[in-house]
């Protein structure tokens, strides 16, 4: 019988070591991304910033877009009164979801420029449904045909254009006198006692039937809402 | 002379207890380590390891498009903070967030003289309703406060995460590589503002990035665009002009928990210390 090599386990450990460098480092380059950034302070796939801005915007950076090309006469009234600096979208919604249903690019419709084809579809697209409504006043708008009671109301309120009464919802939201609110900031009261804005609480504003839809619009034009 | 000292014969006269030739093992051993100390800490001050420790110095090797032309910065007036929730509903539409979770929300804080209390109900996305009678007559003071990922200079989110999907882009967005996103929630650990969560459809690590699509076009983050009242600033530092390098340059701001050394780039204007 051969006598072993008494060096022959120290060969098969080093052996053993040198596969297992060579299948870590083979793995290890598979695995890791063609774009990888190796600075040890901050590791990370470049090509994944490239990923991320595939992602398209739903929301208008400004008011330009729309004020320039389809609602141009809104646009010079907003922009003298004192809602100015708010944006479009804070009221009426992402511009994507406005423009969903005609196809429009939003990147061609933020640089507001269309066809004349484009115009006529965008103004056929309905306007976004409810945007800022609750969930549960949407849910009751359906169920109940319509009627809804908001907060502070003292009556049912018949919403026959769920696009003015999101717009509405977005008045109370914003401008309803709350204690957290900053004390510059213009808010009304839903107080019996305040007598200016009763017409909120009773549900009744002069000309209008009980229970129907109005009612901050009814003197206010959000536009430009200087009684 | 000579000892036995335990079985060991030694020769006292050998060894030189004063004098020229007196050598401690101790004091060599303390002279060594000391000297080792030195030597790393030059090498480590003249090495690379200096501009990792500061504010994620950006490396030298990322390619031209990846550079940073712009030092982002976000800005939060609570004075003018109204809590309306337009902010927490357009984060929700403009990256489609699920409904249980958030990447931006909105803090109510109402002081009494009994304690603090706070809420958040769904986030704010309905905004607030009021309050009821018994809270508001004990009612010393009350403000709203929005939330999100202060995109911290020195996150500890980037820090724990194993795989290096989390990291920090180079114009200061805290970002997540969905691609690499293991989804081991060490992150949403690590996070002292708990603005980060895993996210129930993709089950990968969630938070706010700035609205990065947005804002890499040159566009600003979506809660900072529907802002009636312009409690949301976004800007860019290196440009002197801008509203918020104003701001910051005023100096009249707030970061949270500022003793987490995380170095965000939130900045709060008028944030009570009740909320710090």
């Amino acid at each position: 019988m051969k006598k072993p090599s008494p060096t022959a386990h120290l060969i098969r450990l080093a052996a053993v070591f040198a596969v297992g460098f060579v299948v870590f480092v083979t793995a290890k380059s598979l695995a890791t991304p063609a774009t990888w950034n190796h600075d040890m302070s901050n590791w990370f796939r470049l090509k994944s910033l490239d990923d991320m801005q595939t992602q398209v915007p739903a929301y208008a950076n400004d008011n330009k877009a729309c004020a320039r090309e389809c609602h141009e006469k809104i646009g010079k009234m907003f922009n003298k009164s004192m809602h100015k600096g708010v944006s479009c979208d804070s009221c009426h919604g992402a511009l994507g979801d406005h423009i969903d249903a005609t196809k429009v690019e939003l990147e061609t419709l933020l640089k507001g420029k269309f066809s004349d084809e484009q115009k006529t579809s965008l103004k056929k697209a309905a306007a976004p449904l409810a945007y800022g409504w609750p969930a549960h006043l949407q849910a009751a708008h359906e169920k109940n045909g319509g009627t809804v009671v908001p907060e502070g109301a003292a009556v049912p309120v018949i919403v026959k254009n769920p696009v003015k009464a999101a717009v509405m919802w977005q008045c109370r939201n914003c401008h309803l006198e709350m204690i957290n609110k900053p004390a510059a900031f213009k808010q009304f009261r839903l107080d019996p006692k305040f007598k200016k804005h009763n017409a909120f609480i009773s549900g009744q504003v002069e000309g209008q039937a009980e229970g129907q839809e109005i009612m901050c619009l009814k003197c206010h034009d959000p536009h430009n809402p200087t009684p | 002379m000579t000892t036995k000292l335990k079985g060991l014969h030694m020769n006292k006269a050998s060894i030189p207890v004063t004098g020229e030739n007196y050598s401690d093992p101790r004091r060599e051993f303390l002279k060594n380590v000391l000297a080792g100390t030195a030597a790393a800490t030059v090498l480590m001050a003249s090495g690379p390891g200096v501009a990792a420790t500061k504010k994620f110095a950006l490396p030298e090797n990322i390619p031209d498009p990846y550079k940073a032309k712009h030092h982002w910065i976000y800005v939060i007036n609570i004075n003018n903070c109204i809590g309306c929730g337009n902010c927490v509903r357009a984060c929700k539409r403009e990256n489609s967030v699920p409904d249980t979770v958030f990447r931006t929300w909105v803090e109510r804080y109402l002081l009494t003289n009994e304690g603090v209390y706070v809420e958040s109900p769904k986030g704010a996305l309905e905004g607030f309703e009021h309050y009821n009678e018994e809270i508001r007559k004990k009612a010393i003071r009350s403000f709203t406060v929005p939330k999100l990922c202060n995109h911290c200079h020195q996150p500890p989110c980037v820090q724990v995460c194993p795989v290096g999907a989390t990291f920090k882009a180079p114009e200061g967005h805290v970002l997540v590589d969905w691609t690499h996103c293991i989804g081991c929630a060490y992150c949403v650990q690590a996070c002292p503002y708990a603005v980060r969560f895993i996210n129930p459809v993709e089950h990968k690590a969630d938070k706010c990035s700035w609205c990065y699509h947005r804002t890499s076009k040159g566009m600003r983050p979506a809660c900072v665009t529907v802002c009636p009242n312009k409690a949301r600033l976004w800007g860019d530092m290196n440009d002197n002009e801008a509203e918020v390098t104003k701001i910051f340059n005023e100096g009249q701001w707030m970061v949270l928990k500022p003793q987490m050394h995380t170095d965000p780039s939130v900045f709060y204007v008028g944030l009570p210390k009740e909320v710090i």
